[in-house]
């Protein structure tokens, strides 16, 4: 046991584990030098113990400054850094709750007239501007066309064409023409085919005229 | 002791939220310590509570990163530690003037010596700082934490940042000398 000097120190700051203990307090039973020497570093200890504490001269505190106060970036980083389980299954609420919202009203992101707009629920029905555009200025030309025809083949009388309307409507249509840049091609293209139909409508007034001079 | 422990706990983590009161309240409670074991390793008043100020400082805005607030008194003495240690970089301390000796009365000391049988009352302590000033400083710290703060020895090797094997040797070795100043052969 004596070969190991410091192991009486162990025992008394309580360092040694059980096995080791209960050795030395065996040793301890049978040795009185042991016992002696024990008692021995129980006093130097205790001398060491008397060396008094002193107060603080100035006690320590703190006040809520915001020097000391986490700044709003940390407040944020512990909040989603502060625990990685924590972190997860706020993202996994936010996920499910943002696929719950998509799932329930359905949104659609569609370009209107008048930009973009977003709508909940049924999918927006998808506006084809330029088709419809297309769409009339053929009808109108065809509707032109078809009344043309009709004054040609005798069918409409003199008196419902009217010539210097046409005129008149063509005039107006070429100044449409300037005025759309030719950027804009569903406008442009609207409006050419009113052009193009007003002279077609021109030739054939004209056309029966001269058929009517003829008969 | 352990329901100081729990209320230590929830100070802690009242403190990591931010809460200054409650970490006021923790100050409180250790600020004692601290400044003793700072003072002994610094020998001067003055420093002693600057780095005390600092040390709880530092302990506030680092506490959220302490997981296991039973670690705590470990990790406050470990940034005290470090902070004794940054003086020491800055100043030559106190307690390795070549004149400490001169400063303690001699014939006060002598009367004081442990003799195996009695002490000499309040010169004790005198003679107990004197002899803790004829140890180097890491046998100083060593002897302070373990005497004096009752830390283990593997905790002390966490605090200063060094193995267990050499905490232990440092302790022994400042023993012998104390025991050379206390209680000469």
């Amino acid at each position: 046991m004596c070969d190991a000097p410091h192991r009486l120190w162990d025992y008394l700051l309580d360092e040694l584990p059980p096995a080791e203990r209960a050795e030395v307090e065996a040793w301890l039973r049978t040795s009185s030098a042991g016992r002696a020497e024990l008692e021995r570093l129980r006093l130097m200890h205790a001398a060491l113990l008397r060396l008094p504490e002193e107060e603080i001269p100035q006690r320590i505190a703190f006040v809520s400054d915001p020097i000391l106060e986490p700044s709003a970036a940390q407040r944020l980083r512990r909040a989603l850094l502060g625990g990685a389980p924590r972190f997860a299954l706020g993202m996994a609420a936010l996920l499910l709750v943002f696929f719950a919202g998509a799932w329930a009203t359905q949104p659609t992101l569609a370009r209107t007239e008048g930009g973009w707009s977003l709508t909940f629920g049924a999918p927006a029905p998808a506006v084809d501007w330029q088709g419809e555009m297309h769409a009339a200025a053929r009808e109108a030309a065809a509707a032109e066309a078809r009344r043309i025809e009709a004054a040609a083949a005798g069918n409409v009388s003199a008196a419902e064409i009217d010539r210097e309307w046409v005129a008149a409507q063509i005039a107006e249509v070429r100044r449409e023409l300037a005025e759309v840049h030719e950027d804009a091609a569903v406008g442009y293209e609207l409006v050419n085919t009113k052009h193009e139909t007003l002279k077609r409508q021109l030739f054939q007034i004209d056309t029966a005229s001269l058929r009517g001079f003829g008969q | 002791m352990i329901f100081r422990d729990v209320e230590d706990r929830d100070l802690i983590l009242r403190a990591r939220k931010g809460g200054v009161e409650a970490y006021n309240i923790l100050v409180s409670r250790w600020e004692k310590r601290v400044y003793n074991y700072i003072l002994r390793t610094v020998g001067n008043r003055e420093d002693a509570l600057d780095l005390c100020q600092e040390t709880f400082l530092k302990a506030y805005r680092g506490i959220a990163k302490l997981n296991d607030p039973a670690r705590f008194p470990q990790w406050l003495f470990r940034i005290a530690h470090n902070e004794t240690i940054s003086l020491y970089r800055r100043a030559k301390p106190v307690f390795e003037d070549e004149n400490i000796e001169q400063a303690v009365d001699p014939a006060g000391l002598a009367r004081a010596r442990f003799d195996g049988t009695t002490f000499a009352g309040a010169e004790l302590g005198l003679a107990v700082e004197q002899a803790l000033g004829r140890l180097n400083g890491d046998q100083r710290q060593v002897v302070l934490l373990k005497v004096y703060q009752g830390f283990k020895f593997d905790e002390i090797a966490k605090i200063a940042d060094c193995p267990t094997s050499t905490v232990k040797s440092r302790f022994y070795s400042a023993l012998d000398v104390l025991q050379g100043a206390l209680a000469p052969a």
